[in-house]
Order: C-alpha cells, then sequence, then structure tokens
C-alpha cells in the first residue's frame, strides 16, 4: 500500500504561510508567468464569492471587491516541499517527491495491518503539517496514483456514505482546524467503486485528451472505463492508456526514493519594499520559529543560520550566524539575529528575507573547559563572511562600475575565490589620471560668471589659474534618488590640476589629477 | 530679433527621438524671438506641415529639412534651400523607404549625387564630412558642431573644426534640439527606454547625460561658442539663403485625359449634361441653371480634372459591379449627382453648394468621398488608382498614431519599470476609450495599487500628462488617396505601409488639406457590402430589389424604425438610436436623415436634441433665432442640426460670405485648433453686431454654432447615409432572409454580434439551419425555402483552404459517410471536431457526440475498408449532448447559435426576474429586476459619466441606466461580467423602456457563453 500525502492549493497555501490569517480571508493567487496572469489558486472564501481559476485579476475582483491578489512565490514553494518531504521522512525512510505539493509514501514493512490504521496514520501526517500552516489531505491506496487519486480534494466529503464496510472505500475526516476546507484520509482497496465517483479531471489527462473527453461527456472515471480501454486508445493514442493505468490497482510502481534536503529554509518576497528593521524581525521570528518546530520534528536543532537578504538595487545582504551551541530555542536563536539585525545597514530597501537553518545533533556530551562552540573548522567562505559584517559590506569586494553617468558609481561585487581569476582588460585613457578623494572634499568656492574663481578646503585650495568646464550630468529623475551636478577641471596654484563639482549640497573637490 | 538660428531640431514626430511636438518647438522659437528656425525629423518630414502652419502663425520662417540615415549608418542632416531641393529631398527619402522594409529607411552614398541640387548638409563626422565633400559643393556644405556641456567633445568639436579647415568648408552651432525646453527631458528618455525595450533602472547610459538639448537662446549659443562666433553668425546667414517653404510646394492635381477637340472644363460640362439627361429626362430649367453656375465655378478654379478623375473612378466602379456611393460635402453638388457620383439630388433637399465648393478659398479643395462595399471591393479600387498614376504617383494619407490616455500610462509605466501587476490594473481600469471618464488619475493609481507616497508616482503623473498627444507612430488612414500631377514623392515622401501593396505618404489628411493637397477618400462600409450582397441574393432568387428605386413612403419600414426594431439597419441600430426612435417617429426619408443626424455630440451637446423632439412631438412651439433665418431652419422645426445651416445663419445674420463660410466650416471640422475655434467665433460676433441684432440673438447663434465645434455633421452627410439606412431598413422589412444572411457574412460590421443578429432575425421569422458538411456553402445561403443555411465562414476553427477543399470534394461526389468524408477532405483534427461539436457532421451520424466519436477514429487507409465504410462498427457509446450542451457547442465553435437563447435555459431560475418583451407591461416607477447577456456597455461622453447597458435575453434586448456613482461602485462588475442582472426602477416614456439601475448583481451562468458585448464606443 502507498499513501500520497496532498497539499491542496499548495502554490496559495505556500504563500500564505507567511501571513496565515490571510487564509480566512478572500485571496487569489495570480501567475505573474502565464500569459495574462490568470488567477490559478482561490481561498475558500473567495471560491465561494466565484472567484475560480482562469479569471483575469480584474474580473475576479468584479465577483470579490475585497479580493486579495497574491503572486505565485517560488521560493515559498520550495520552503513548502520541504517542509512536505522533512515531516514525510519522519514517517517512512521510503518517500518520493512526487509533484508539487505531493508526496507518496510506501507503507510496506510499518506494520500497518487495516484501514483503521492506515487512517489513523494519515491523519498523523495531516496533524504534523498543521502547525506548519499546510492543510493537506491524504489517500492510501494499493497503487501510488490511485493513492493520489484519493487523496483529491473532495473525493473524501462524496464518499462519506461509504463507511467502513460499505465496499472498499474508508473515508475519514481529520479533526484539525481548517480554512482550505476538509482534510481527510481515505483508504481505498479496490478501484472500481472509487472510480464511479472520480471526475475524470482528476486523472490529470493531458490538455487536449481533457478537452475530448469533455466534447465526449465524459465525466468521471467510471463512465471512462466503460468505453472500453481499446476503442479509447485507438481514437486517443498513448495518453488514454496512461489514465487507464493510473486508475487500476494493479499498477503499482516502485517510487522513486528521494531523500528530504539537509538545509531548512523559510524565504519571502516582500510585496512593498521593506526600509525599517520592524517587519524584518516580525517575519524573522515567524522563521526562526518554524524552522525550529521543522528541526524539532525529526529531533535535531540549529547548528548554523544564513540570512540573505535581497535588496531593491541588486544584490543581496548575506550574513552567516554559527550557533555557538546548536540549540532549538526559539529565544536564544531570535535574540541572536535580531542583534545583528538592529546594526545593519543596507544601500537600498530590501525586498527579500531567506533565513537557512544548517541542522545539527543537540550536544549532548560533556564540553572540554576551553572548547568554544565553534567546533567546526572556519570555513573560507565563512571567514569572509565574518570580514564583510565587521568592516560593511561597501568596503569588501571588487568594485564593478555601474552603467550610468553618474560619476564615480560602482558597486562591490563579493570576490569569487573558487572561480579563476581573470584580470580584467585595462580601459585606454587618453587624458590625465584622476585620483578620487572617497568622500569628495567638502570646498568652499566662489564663483565669476558662473565659473570658480577661487576654491578654498581643508586639504588644498587658492585662487583659480585656468578652468574648464562646467560639464553638466543629471539623472534619476524619475526618483528620490534624482542628481544633478556641474564640473570643473580647475588648475590652482601650484600647477596644480583638481577637479571640482557643485551639486545640492554645495561644493567639492572631487580628486586630483597626476 | 537674434543672429543665432536654430537649424537642427527633432520633434516628436522623429518617432521616440524627439520629445516635442513641432507647434511646442515652433511656439519656443517665437518666444526666444528667432526669425526662423529648422525642423529635421529623422527620415522624414512627418511634422513639417504642422510646424509650417504654427510657425508662420507666430511670425517665424520655418525652414524644412530632414536627418536621414545612410546606409553606413551616418546621420546626415539636410535643409532644403529651394524647391527644387526640397522635391529632392522627397525622392531621396521615398527611395530609401520603399526599397527597405516599413520602419527602415537608408539612403546610398551614390545615389545622394543625384539628389543634392538645392540641399544644403550638415556633416558632423569624419566620415560625414568626407564622404559630403565630394558630393555637395562648399556653400552648401556645412561642418555642425555642437556643445552639450558633456566631458570629452571639445576633443570631438577640435577634430570638426581641423576637418571644416582642411575641407574649406565653413562652421555651423548648432544645439541638435530634441525637446523645446529643459523640462521635456524626461519624456525623451522614456522614448529612449521605449526605444530600446529596457526601463530607466536599465537604461544607463543609453540615456542622455543631462538636460541641454532644449532650444537655447542666442546668449547661450553665443557663450557655449564664444571661441566660434563665425560658427553662429553662419547659421543666420545660412537660414537667410534657405528659400524654400512648404507655401511653396507646387502640389498641382493631374490633368484628366479627354478628347483632343474637348477641354476638360467642356468635356465636364458634356458629361455632367449627360448625366442630367439620364437622371432627370428633359432637364428642368432649375437644375440646368444649378449645373451652369456649378460648372462655371469649378472651370473658374481649374478643378473639372478632379472631378472626372473621380467619376471616372465611379465609372470604373460600376463597370467592376463594386457599389459605389458619394458623401460628404460632394452630395451638396448637382454636378455630382448628374455624374452618377452622389446619390442624392441635392436641389430636392435643399442642400448648400457653398458647403462643397466656393470661390476665393485658398487651400480647400472639393471634398468627395466614395463609399465603398469593405474588403476586396475597395481593396481592387485602390490598387486600380496605384496602377493608373504608379507607384509613387498616389499613396494613401498617414494616420498618425498619437499616445493617449491607455498608451501613455503603459508605456510610462514600463520605462518607470512599474510592475506588470500595476500596469494591467491601471489599464483595466480606462474602460472607456477616448471617452472622458470619470476616474481621475489619482483615483485609479490608488485602485491600481501606486500609491501617491510610490517614488515613482509623482514621475508617473508628470509624465502620463506631458506625451499625451506625441506621435506614437504612423499609420495609414482608412481610405483617404492623394494623387499629384507628376510624382507624388515630389511633394511628400512615400513608405511602405505595413499592408502589402499600400504606399503611404508622410502627412495625414488634415496636413495635405492645409496644403492645398487634394484628397479623395475611399471609404470601406460594411453596409455597402451587404446591400450589394442583398441585392445579388434577391436576384438570384428571382425577387429582385433595385435599391435606386426603392419606394420611399414604404409604410412597414417606417412601422418598423418607429418602434426601434432596427438592430442591423445601418447607423440607427445603436442602442442610443433605438431610444430616439419612437420619439422622433421617423415618417418620411428626411426624418431618417435626422434621425441620423440626431444622435452626435454636436446636437446633444448643443442641447438641440430635446428641443426638437419636443417641438415634433408638439409640445413645444417652433421659434426661430431671428426672422430671417426661418427658410435655412423651417424644415429642421427651429432647431439648426446641420452643418450647413450654421453656415447659412453665418451668411444671413453675419453676412458671411462663402468663403468666410468655408472658414467656419473648417474651424467647425478642424479636429486640432481651439483658437481657430475662438477667432472665428469672434468674428461672427463682431459681424453680428455691425449688423444690429440684439445681445440675446448672438448670443444665441454664436452658443448654437460653437456646440458644433468637433462634431458638426452636414446635411448631405446625413442625406448620403440616410438612403443607406433606408435601404438598409427597407430590405430588413422586405427581404430579412437575404439581408440577414448578407449581414452575417460580412461580419465583423455593425453594433452587435452575430448572436444577436440572428435571434433577432429568428424573431423576424427567420429561419437559420446550422452548418452541414452536407449543404453549407463558405458564405451563409438561402435555401428554397428562404431559411438560411449558416455558411462554413462562421465556423471559428476551420481554416478557408479546408472549406475549399470540402466544397471541391463535395463538388466532385456527395459524400456516402463520415469515413469517406474525412478520407477525402483531410482536415485536421481540430476542424474535424469543430465541425461534429457544431452538428455539422450530423448528416453521416446520428447526433454529435456520435460524429465525435468518429472523428477520433484514425482514417483508415490502403487496406480492406479503403472503399468501404466503417462496416460492421458498434455504435457509438457515448450519449447524445443534452440541450444545453448543444448551445455550448454552439458559442463555442462559431459564437452564436441557432436554438435557444441561453437565457432561456436559466430562465426558470429568476422566477422573479422580467423578460425583456414583457417590460412594456409593467408600470412606469415600479421596481424590476432584468437579466441577460451584457451585448452592450456605453458610456458616451455627451452622458455626463452614466452608462448604458444593453441585456439580451431570449425574447430580446432591455436597456439600462447606470448612474456614475453606482458605475464606480461595481465598475469591474459591469466591465467585466458577460452576465448580469440589474434591479431598479422602470422608465416607460414616449414608448422608450429603461431601467434606472440601483443595483446589479453577477448572472451566475455555468458554462454558457453569449453574444459578446460591443462596449464604449
Amino acid at each position: 500500500m502507498f499513501a500520497a500525502v496532498l497539499i491542496p492549493n499548495f502554490s496559495l497555501q505556500a504563500v500564505l504561510r507567511a501571513d496565515p490569517d490571510l487564509r480566512e480571508r478572500p485571496v487569489a493567487l495570480v501567475d505573474p508567468e502565464m500569459t495574462g496572469t490568470p488567477i490559478i489558486q482561490a481561498t475558500l472564501t473567495a471560491a465561494k464569492a466565484g472567484v475560480v481559476a482562469g479569471l483575469t485579476p480584474a474580473q475576479a475582483m468584479a465577483r470579490c471587491r475585497d479580493l486579495i491578489i497574491k503572486t505565485r512565490s517560488r521560493p515559498r514553494e520550495q520552503s513548502a516541499t520541504e517542509i512536505l518531504l522533512q515531516t514525510a521522512y519522519a514517517f517512512s525512510p521510503n518517500i518520493e517527491s512526487t509533484a508539487l505539493g505531493v508526496c507518496t509514501i510506501e507503507l510496506k514493512q510499518l506494520g500497518l495491518r487495516n484501514a483503521s490504521d492506515m487512517q489513523n496514520y494519515g491523519a498523523k501526517i495531516i496533524q504534523t503539517l498543521a502547525p506548519f500552516y499546510l492543510e493537506a489531505s491524504a489517500g492510501i491506496a494499493p497503487a501510488p496514483a490511485l493513492a493520489l487519486l484519493a487523496a483529491q480534494p473532495g473525493r473524501s466529503s462524496e464518499e462519506c456514505s461509504f463507511r467502513a464496510g460499505d465496499g472498499d472505500l474508508f473515508a475519514a475526516e481529520v479533526r484539525t482546524p481548517s480554512v482550505q476546507g476538509r482534510q481527510s484520509v481515505l483508504v481505498v482497496r479496490s478501484a472500481n467503486q472509487f472510480a464511479g465517483h472520480l471526475p475524470v479531471a482528476a486523472l490529470e489527462p493531458a490538455p487536449e485528451i481533457a478537452a475530448i473527453l469533455l466534447r465526449w461527456g465524459i465525466r468521471t472515471a467510471g463512465q471512462l472505463l466503460e468505453l472500453g480501454k481499446s476503442a479509447v486508445s485507438e481514437r486517443l493514442g498513448p495518453g488514454a492508456l496512461e489514465l487507464f493505468e493510473r486508475i487500476s490497482e494493479d499498477s503499482a510502481r516502485p517510487l522513486k526514493l528521494v531523500s528530504p534536503p539537509e538545509l531548512f529554509s523559510e524565504q519571502i518576497e516582500f510585496e512593498n519594499e521593506v526600509e525599517t528593521a520592524a517587519p524584518l524581525i516580525f517575519v524573522l521570528r515567524r522563521f526562526v520559529e518554524q524552522l525550529s518546530q521543522r528541526l524539532k520534528a525529526i529531533y535535531l536543532v540549529t547548528g548554523e543560520f544564513q540570512l540573505r537578504l535581497g535588496l531593491a538595487a541588486g544584490g543581496q545582504y548575506e550574513h552567516r550566524f554559527g550557533v555557538p551551541s546548536p540549540t532549538a530555542n526559539v529565544e536564544t536563536l531570535f535574540r541572536m539575529l535580531q542583534t545583528h539585525l538592529e546594526n545593519v545597514r543596507t544601500d537600498s530597501p530590501i525586498v527579500s528575507l531567506e533565513l537557512t537553518a544548517r541542522p545539527a545533533r543537540q550536544e549532548t556530551h560533556q564540553l572540554g573547559l576551553f572548547e568554544n562552540t565553534l567546533r567546526n573548522p572556519n570555513q573560507f567562505a565563512e571567514t569572509l563572511a565574518r570580514l564583510t559584517a565587521l568592516a560593511g559590506p561597501d568596503n569588501v569586494g571588487t568594485p564593478v562600475v555601474e552603467a550610468t553617468h553618474r560619476p564615480d558609481v560602482f558597486r562591490m561585487r563579493r570576490p569569487d575565490f573558487d572561480a579563476v581569476q581573470h584580470s580584467p582588460a585595462r580601459t585606454q585613457h587618453a587624458g590625465l589620471q584622476l585620483r578620487r578623494f572617497r568622500p569628495p572634499l567638502p570646498a568652499h568656492c566662489e564663483f565669476r560668471e558662473n565659473s570658480p574663481a577661487l576654491v578654498r578646503s581643508e586639504r588644498m585650495g587658492g585662487p583659480v589659474a585656468d578652468a574648464r568646464g562646467p560639464f553638466v550630468s543629471s539623472g534619476n529623475w524619475w526618483d528620490n534618488q534624482r542628481w544633478a551636478r556641474e564640473e570643473w577641471d580647475i588648475e590652482i596654484a601650484g600647477g596644480i590640476l583638481i577637479r571640482v563639482f557643485r551639486s545640492e549640497e554645495g561644493c567639492f573637490i572631487e580628486g586630483v589629477y597626476d | 530679433m537674434t543672429d543665432y538660428i536654430e537649424l537642427h531640431c527633432r520633434s516628436g514626430f522623429s518617432f521616440l527621438r524627439g520629445a516635442s511636438t513641432p507647434e511646442q518647438l515652433a511656439e519656443q522659437a517665437a518666444q526666444l524671438q528667432m526669425p526662423a528656425i529648422a525642423l529635421c525629423d529623422r527620415d522624414g518630414v512627418y511634422g513639417a506641415p504642422r510646424f509650417f502652419g504654427r510657425a508662420r502663425e507666430l511670425g517665424v520662417r520655418p525652414i524644412v529639412g530632414a536627418e536621414i540615415t545612410m546606409e553606413d549608418g551616418v546621420i546626415l542632416p539636410v535643409l532644403a534651400r529651394s524647391r527644387a531641393g526640397y522635391s529632392n529631398l522627397c525622392r531621396l527619402l521615398t527611395g530609401a523607404h520603399l526599397r527597405n522594409a516599413k520602419g527602415t529607411c537608408a539612403a546610398r552614398w551614390n545615389e545622394l549625387p543625384e539628389f543634392a541640387d538645392g540641399l544644403v548638409a550638415l556633416a558632423n563626422s569624419e566620415t560625414a564630412i568626407t564622404k559630403a565633400s565630394a558630393i555637395f559643393a562648399r556653400e552648401n556644405l556645412f561642418v555642425e558642431i555642437q556643445r552639450h556641456r558633456v566631458r570629452g567633445e571639445e576633443k570631438a568639436v577640435r577634430r570638426l573644426v581641423e576637418l571644416g579647415e582642411r575641407y574649406r568648408l565653413s562652421l555651423l552651432a548648432t544645439n541638435g534640439v530634441l525637446y523645446s525646453t529643459e523640462n521635456q527631458r524626461p519624456i525623451l528618455d522614456v522614448f529612449t527606454c521605449i526605444r530600446h525595450h529596457t526601463h530607466l533602472d536599465a537604461a544607463g547610459t543609453l540615456l542622455e547625460q543631462n538636460g541641454e538639448r532644449y532650444m537655447k537662446s542666442d546668449a547661450q549659443m553665443r557663450q557655449l561658442f564664444r571661441d566660434l562666433p563665425q560658427a553662429i553668425e553662419n547659421t543666420h546667414r545660412l537660414a537667410d539663403s534657405l528659400d524654400f517653404t512648404l507655401e511653396d510646394l507646387g502640389y498641382e492635381f493631374p490633368a484628366f485625359s479627354v478628347p483632343p477637340e474637348h477641354t476638360m472644363d467642356s468635356w465636364l460640362c458634356r458629361q455632367a449634361f449627360a448625366g442630367a439627361r439620364e437622371r432627370y429626362g428633359d432637364v428642368p430649367e432649375k437644375v440646368r441653371g444649378q449645373l451652369e453656375r456649378e460648372l462655371a465655378l469649378i472651370a473658374k478654379l481649374k478643378v473639372a480634372g478632379y472631378f472626372l478623375i473621380v467619376w471616372d473612378i465611379v465609372q470604373f466602379c460600376r463597370e467592376q459591379n463594386i457599389m459605389a456611393q458619394g458623401r460628404g460635402s460632394a452630395a451638396n453638388s448637382t454636378v455630382c449627382f448628374c455624374l452618377g457620383i452622389t446619390a442624392v439630388d441635392p436641389l430636392k433637399f435643399h442642400t448648400l453648394f457653398e458647403r462643397f465648393l466656393t470661390e476665393g478659398r485658398k487651400h480647400s479643395w472639393p471634398d468627395i468621398d466614395i463609399d465603398l462595399p469593405s474588403g476586396d471591393r475597395r481593396e481592387r479600387v485602390i490598387q486600380e488608382i496605384y496602377r493608373r498614376y504608379g507607384e509613387r504617383g498616389a499613396a494613401m494619407t498617414a494616420n498618425v498614431i498619437t499616445y493617449r490616455g491607455r498608451s501613455a500610462a503603459r508605456e510610462t509605466g514600463k520605462a518607470l519599470n512599474l510592475s506588470p501587476d500595476i500596469l494591467n490594473r491601471f489599464s483595466s481600469l480606462y474602460a472607456n476609450g477616448d471617452f472622458p471618464h470619470t476616474l481621475d488619475l489619482d483615483a485609479q493609481m490608488e485602485k491600481s495599487g501606486l500609491h501617491k507616497t510610490h517614488p515613482r508616482a509623482a514621475a508617473f503623473v508628470t509624465l502620463c500628462r506631458s506625451m499625451q498627444g506625441l506621435p506614437r507612430h504612423l499609420g495609414q488612414h482608412s481610405g483617404g488617396m492623394i494623387i499629384s500631377r507628376g510624382n507624388l514623392d515630389k511633394i511628400v515622401p512615400l513608405e511602405n505601409a505595413s499592408m502589402p501593396n499600400r504606399v503611404v505618404a508622410q502627412w495625414d489628411k488634415d496636413d495635405c488639406e492645409d496644403l492645398g493637397i487634394i484628397k479623395v477618400d475611399f471609404l470601406g462600409l460594411g453596409m455597402m457590402s451587404v446591400l450589394q450582397d442583398t441585392v445579388e441574393l434577391t436576384r438570384q432568387l428571382q425577387r429582385p430589389v433595385n435599391l435606386a428605386n426603392l419606394p420611399k413612403d414604404d409604410a412597414r419600414t417606417f412601422e418598423m424604425m418607429q418602434s426601434a426594431d432596427t438592430i442591423g439597419v445601418f447607423q440607427i441600430e445603436s442602442r442610443a438610436q433605438m431610444a430616439t426612435l419612437p420619439r422622433l417617429k421617423p415618417k418620411t426619408f428626411y426624418d431618417v436623415c435626422i434621425q441620423v443626424a440626431i444622435i452626435r455630440p454636436g446636437p446633444i451637446q448643443g442641447h438641440l436634441m430635446h428641443p426638437y423632439l419636443a417641438r415634433r412631438a408638439g409640445r413645444e412651439r417652433i421659434e426661430y433665432f431671428h426672422d430671417d433665418l426661418k427658410p435655412v431652419l423651417e424644415r429642421t422645426l427651429g432647431v439648426p442640426l446641420f452643418q450647413e445651416q450654421m453656415l447659412q445663419m453665418a451668411m444671413i445674420m453675419a453676412d458671411f460670405t462663402g468663403a468666410e463660410a468655408e472658414e467656419l466650416r473648417r474651424a467647425l471640422s478642424f479636429h486640432r485648433s481651439q483658437d481657430r475655434m475662438e477667432r472665428i467665433i469672434k468674428k461672427l460676433r463682431f459681424a453680428m453686431a455691425n449688423k444690429g441684432h440684439s445681445l440675446k440673438t448672438i448670443d444665441e447663434v454664436c452658443q448654437t454654432v460653437s456646440s458644433f465645434a468637433l462634431y458638426g455633421f452636414p446635411e448631405s452627410h446625413a442625406i448620403s447615409f440616410g438612403h443607406l439606412a433606408y435601404a438598409s431598413a427597407y430590405l430588413k422589412a422586405h427581404r430579412a432572409p437575404e439581408f440577414f444572411a448578407s449581414l452575417l457574412n460580412n461580419q465583423p460590421m455593425g453594433f452587435y454580434s452575430p448572436a444577436t443578429l440572428v435571434k433577432d432575425g429568428q424573431r423576424h421569422g427567420v429561419k437559420f439551419r446550422p452548418v452541414c458538411a452536407a449543404q453549407s456553402e463558405w458564405a451563409c445561403a438561402i435555401e428554397p425555402d428562404f431559411s438560411i443555411r449558416l455558411g462554413f465562414c462562421i465556423v471559428k476553427t476551420l481554416s478557408n483552404n479546408g472549406a475549399k477543399k470540402l466544397l471541391e470534394e463535395r463538388q466532385n461526389a456527395p459524400f456516402a459517410s463520415l469515413e469517406d468524408f474525412k478520407r477525402r477532405v483531410r482536415l485536421n483534427k481540430d476542424e474535424l471536431r469543430t465541425l461534429a461539436e457544431l452538428g455539422a457532421l450530423n448528416c453521416f451520424a446520428s447526433h454529435r457526440r456520435d460524429a465525435l466519436w468518429e472523428v477520433e477514429r484514425p482514417v483508415r487507409t490502403g487496406d480492406l475498408f479503403e472503399s468501404g465504410d466503417a462496416c460492421g462498427e458498434p455504435p457509438s457509446p457515448l450519449e447524445p449532448m443534452n440541450y444545453a450542451e448543444r448551445i455550448q457547442s454552439d458559442f463555442a465553435g462559431m459564437n452564436l447559435t441557432t436554438g435557444r437563447h441561453p437565457m432561456a435555459l436559466l430562465r426558470p431560475r429568476l422566477p422573479d426576474v422580467w423578460r425583456a418583451a414583457d417590460l412594456a407591461k409593467a408600470t412606469h416607477g415600479s421596481r424590476v429586476r432584468i437579466a441577460g447577456n451584457v451585448i452592450c456597455r456605453q458610456r458616451p461622453g455627451t452622458a455626463k459619466g452614466f452608462v448604458f447597458i444593453s441585456l439580451e435575453d431570449e425574447t430580446g434586448v432591455s436597456n439600462a441606466i447606470v448612474t456614475p456613482p453606482l458605475f464606480e461602485a461595481n465598475r469591474l462588475l459591469i466591465t467585466e461580467e458577460s452576465f448580469l442582472v440589474i434591479e431598479g426602477r422602470l422608465q416607460h416614456v414616449d414608448n422608450v423602456i429603461h431601467v434606472k439601475a440601483e443595483k446589479i448583481e453577477r448572472l451566475e451562468h455555468g458554462e454558457f457563453a453569449g453574444p459578446q458585448s460591443y462596449d464604449f464606443r
């Protein structure tokens, strides 16, 4: 026998984990990668208002004025998939990542003797997933495909009349708080009775075959079976044969076994750019709780955190936190992150957050007197991360000039020490080389006919012997990063050539020509 | 006046390479007191007429030029020194455009010598100087230098100065202006992003480094070039030597070839009188006199050739059996009527000849528009014009597509890197196309998720507003053609249109009219096709109708109009027309013309419609602004409804001459200039005051005339359209099967979807039979019992080739079975499935699903079944479709059903909802609920934000009025849902029924589709 654990509306549930209060409100999920950005999934509340897959957001909002539109998030789905697999792994070592939001478990040798045992087994998995804000259904059947069909949402409710003893179907509701609909376990011992109630769409036929079956008026798997395998396959080809296989209890196949990932991560892409620490800390707290809980479920604790903040201007802020003494204590872990985060300054607002936990075993042995918590040798990357944290992200890395007219704009690219180093081709400069002051030197300038006549600063200055300019540049007029400046090349006493610029902030000496 | 003259400006007509309109550039030049200015748009003179018009008004001399893209990528700005130079520029650009695909232009260096005469080139690179110096004489080639305060440019300038010295060429300073004022630089940056398919955050160095490409003053330019003062002086010297302006265009209409013993005038006279004899038999004295007057004026204005050419084209149409009817102001001309160009006898309707042709007007030629059946027949006429006048002798006029609300917002949003979600939501809130809509920009931004506090919101707002009206791209006008004596490419550059075999000029029809270029509009009218096809069908069915001799007093036709039974009828089928017909109650042909004209923004905005209807119903006394106006306004009960009446009022009340009346007409119909309208109203007011009219009369007349601005509808036009409206109503009343079949065969057209037309036809007793593989033709056809057999043209997925093959095979031998059909026709699976699903294969099967079961079975060839059929095959195990499924299949396969309306199936669920046909029984003011498929949503600009919704059910159409607040509260529900339930108070006045909506809900309609809606037009 096989158990299929299915998280219905998986993409939507994955997104709503970050904001579980929304699960009871009308929310619809759109996929921006699909043409026309249609609705792909909706909460029960939204569905009750008439929001169905395929509507455009405008159409959906016409049906449900308070509808909240969310965007599909692959990172959130990745996190939810990890939880599903890691949870299943806690129940059996033989698990398969069958599809998005679907995990199949082989039940052989687990000692489940009757339908009741199986129902309890399925219910436990569902209950374990609930604290992670994932609502699931389970189906148990002699073949993996059949188990998946049995796990389809709504099946159990229809088959509730088929109580134990009424044929070969055994349905039970799992009593956990649910906002998606009924959470249930259905045990199927024979396919025939089950097929009569199973919508043909549950067999997931290819779109073309689905369209033909619809035209034929075939709505249930039972009706399909009645047409006859050979007559259907003659007309619809091998794709139709697969449908017959899916509903067959004899089509057991070996599972493609997987191990759940060793890293445990939670991530979120913010809908609005985050500019203060408060919302970050709120989300981070929830992530720490979730990660600790996930690790606890498999009897592990957190050995290291890796924090990644995606920045609006591109790039990301990254920091690793070795946990001196691996622990599952949420407060301890959270304080460590919070302290760091409160001192972090980023160049631009934050658009995403990812927290990854590296699991470690709970230390149970006695530590030596001088042993500290860093038991693993420092890896090079970790050292670099620490350096970055100490010196600031702007001061570690390789400068890369940005494609903009704004002078001296560059970003620091984190060195990739693993890659082969190539010296960048040198740009041929015909003129004099400018030695820049970073930051530029504030200066006092006196102008005559819009040309500098006198320059004074802490380090250099004097009457202007000759000046070229102004050279004018401006940009980023479209947001609050706007800038404008005029610059001059100036010769001052002693034949020193300097570059001076004037902007909204005042006059500055930008550099000295060699 | 300043010394410095800007000789290198690009406008928005450089299409994404310039950010100001030509008018803005001219205005800025005037502001800076420049005596002249040159416009050099990229690869064309697209903006030259507007630039010329505005600059001349402001006293700035407009110099014409263009930036030419050379084959090696060099951009060579040139200026026209003389008319010859301008012609050469146009011909050079034409060649460079026509040998490339639309949107690409590349002139060859080796062809430049042929066109260099009369041109002055500005070279600004070493390559350009080297190559151009071998082509242009020294006095016609300048080294162009620009300074934009950019680091490194000085080196380039020094190099250019050296080259100038080496080639002994003069220096010329320009600023390479890309926008008139500094604040327009953001628009250029946005355009740059659009052009490079990127956004501002990623554009980087593609953007301009600074905002220095605006039009600078003499002082600014002198300061910039203080080390090279001669470069400034030379701008003045060069500008003085450039004589050419567009005033000296040298356009002539082509001559018409006449027999040697005739002049064009005498030949026209002969043809006009010959036509008069055909029209009238013995030509009445009144007609003779009018003909002589018109012919004399035509001879005086030397436009006989124009009439003969148009006459010749109409003759061609007749020979080719293509229905053609002149309209526009030509319908005021007895000569046009006698030549057979128009179908309206102007003397019968007292129309105004001065509306068509007057002495003394400088730039306004007679305007003859020819309505042709749309589609292939019109294309044949257009291709005949190209054949007669050559690729470079005739061209379609351009249609300049400009940035409007939605397009400006979308492009700006993309450039600002706003999320597609926001932009999609923003666009979806623009439900009302061109109409001014009630949702202000702030609210629209808020609703679409772009909050005021968004760092880019301010830029978005500013840019959306400033991009309005700037050119986006060049299309072709739907039917306007210009032709010229000699080659048209000497007058205006020509280029390829997107459509194959079409050449388009760089100017639009208003530009052409401004510059005195005669155009002929060949407008495609779907209804002309319908009429022609209907007449042909009636002939085939041996109950012919002659459109020229329709009885003008047919009771059944008028009865139908009076009861607003006009779905499918030309011009009077819209919701607004239907709401007026029971009030106006047309009884004569002229009433139909009034009906056509009265539902226009002009009469509605001028508050003329209701007084007319009230006077007609006897509820209001007939009054005139002035007793002298009685002869002019009597036929419209004292209410001026037509443009001609406006002109006559001006002539009577203000003693306007014919030329002044023409000036008024142009102001009324000119779509660009509010100033122009204000000037002529001022003149009218002054002249009326001089004549001693009271202030009240002056105000009334001026108010009425003003309200006609932009929307003036000529009586001649109304009469021409009235003809088509009456003819189509007559055919609907008396030849319904032929008429409905022709309507379906000429889709898309008109106001209603084919589904609605079929339902209306059924209500008129027409029987529609489904598509059938054994009996249908490509087009919908009439069967011997006068039912309409739907044709394959209705089937959505059936290809032309598939249908053709089917018809060929069926012609060879009838199909013996479905297997035989599949084997011989070889349609693809989708086509077969659609035919089966529609029941088109029921001739070979017991029901639709039986056919669907069979079409999926592979065709058996080369085996024992080769000649036979599927003998021995068990019957299909599939259940037949039920009624609802058949309707769904019909809509899925052809967007209509010959069966019952989907609402008939939903009806049992709607016990408290009134059917459209029953609403007449409800009492005025009672609360009712109506429901149906939305077939029309309208929000006319004249309705102050009110929305009109038409719902179709199984009995007809019901109409609802939605107030602006209710619309705003239910905007998406109204615009997105295809089935609605509307609750409100019934208004039943003058036989017109509306429901004033108070509550709107979605009607759950399951899988049913319905007719498509005609929205917001």
